[in-house]
């Protein structure tokens, strides 16, 4: 199966891409990854003769390898089939073209790209896309990321090793969206079962009051997860930690600061 | 794994069925499926209490068996776990109200059901449905 997601270098557009990394066991064999950027092309002919068509496509690669960058930061040491491309022209267009091209199954992308109004539904390029595309679109809201995908980690998941993975990973996917100086209030909830443990020692950030706090609640939530609303039907579940943006902060987005390390230690 | 169809009877709708049933390997178990119907509820409550509930339930009845007929032949021999719901309300905030509540990991419309324009890039319910649900949304043309 071969799955292409749409890079612009946005949070939404990551998250897509973390969704597919979280769901891997949806599908059935390891599916082949086809990341596209699609760079829009500089405004008028004119610059392009001022330039030199050499600039130009230096300007391209350089604005694609940064949007680029951080998927594949996420992509490192998975074991993905991951094919690369870099084009100029209209998104959406260009989208379903190399998803036709390449003979994909699946577009995956975010509902809010890189220039979305973040009061409109969801942005042009993803209404494009879904309205033309052939190949059939799963779209990814991006707010709801963190906490599906974490709620999926811990909820169903049948191996406490896999789940442990699963929840590093989206630490480490979640944790690049926080800019230094931010301030974040980081909860974890734990079931009452011992098979994990977080060390709390290696969590980093630029705010170690803040942090200090988190680890207070994480230790505090752990000692009362029993009356934790929720947590009656956690008993089968190794860790369900719940990713609080702090109060004030764009409530849309729910993300973590935090480094952790989850142990097995069954 | 366990995903929502939304079914309202037109074609789109059957063709999000038949993707999935054609591409079932994508998923790795035998995914359980969930087909709802909305209905839109009738206008006034004067015409409820004018023509009475049962009468009203007939008819949404009636719709629900229509609608879901073709779904119902294109799953016949099938092997899948297969619900069915009837809810009624607005279809965008029913569907996402079904599929949270029923835990469901994916959920899959066309893009133009029944009372979309065709001019329209995608109808109005597949459209507030992914700008709106928390439940990833596949979405087949």
């Amino acid at each position: 199966m071969k799955v292409l997601i749409a890079i612009d270098g946005s949070e939404s557009a990551l998250g897509a891409l973390g969704y597919v990394l979280d769901h891997q066991d949806f599908f059935s064999t390891n599916p082949e990854l086809v990341l596209i950027n699609v760079h829009l092309p500089l405004p008028p002919p004119r610059a392009n003769s001022l330039l030199g068509s050499e600039t130009y496509a230096q300007i391209y690669k350089e604005e694609s390898e940064e949007a680029l960058a951080p998927a594949r930061e996420l992509l490192a040491g998975m074991p993905c089939r991951v094919v690369e491309r870099q084009v100029v022209g209209q998104p959406a267009a260009l989208i379903i073209a190399a998803a036709t091209q390449e003979g994909c199954d699946l577009i995956v992308m975010g509902t809010h790209g890189r220039n979305a109004l973040a009061n409109l539904p969801m942005g042009s390029v993803a209404m494009g896309v879904i309205a033309a595309s052939p190949v059939p679109v799963l779209s990814v809201k991006y707010e709801s990321l963190a906490t599906a995908a974490l709620t999926q980690s811990g909820g169903q998941c049948k191996n406490i090793r896999a789940s442990c993975q699963r929840i590093e990973r989206m630490l480490q996917f979640t944790e690049r969206l926080w800019v230094q100086g931010e301030q974040w209030n980081v909860n974890f909830n734990l079931a009452p079962t011992s098979h994990v443990q977080i060390d709390t020692g290696s969590w980093r950030s630029g705010s170690v009051g803040e942090c200090g706090d988190a680890r207070q609640a994480a230790i505090a939530d752990h000692h009362d997860a029993s009356g934790t609303p929720g947590c009656d039907h956690m008993a089968h579940f190794a860790a369900r930690p719940v990713c609080q943006s702090r109060a004030g902060k764009n409530k849309n987005h729910a993300l973590v600061c935090a480094k952790s390390t989850l142990h097995c230690t069954t | 794994m366990k995903l929502l169809i939304a079914i309202d009877g037109s074609e789109s709708a059957l063709r999000a069925l038949a993707y999935v049933l054609e591409h079932k390997e994508f998923f790795s178990a035998n995914p359980e499926l969930v087909l709802v119907n909305v209905h839109l509820p009738v206008p006034s409550a004067r015409a409820k209490a004018f023509l009475g509930s049962e009468i009203i339930d007939q008819y949404y009845k009636e719709d629900f068996d229509e609608a879901m007929a073709p779904a119902r032949a294109l799953l016949a021999g099938k092997s899948c776990q297969v619900t069915d719901r009837s809810v009624i309300g607005q279809p965008a905030d029913s569907i996402i109200a079904a599929a949270t509540q029923d835990g469901c990991d994916l959920i899959v419309m066309g893009t133009h059901g029944r009372s979309a324009l065709g001019t329209l890039l995608m109808g109005s319910v597949a459209m507030r449905v992914i700008a709106a649900s928390p439940v990833p949304v596949l979405s087949v043309k």
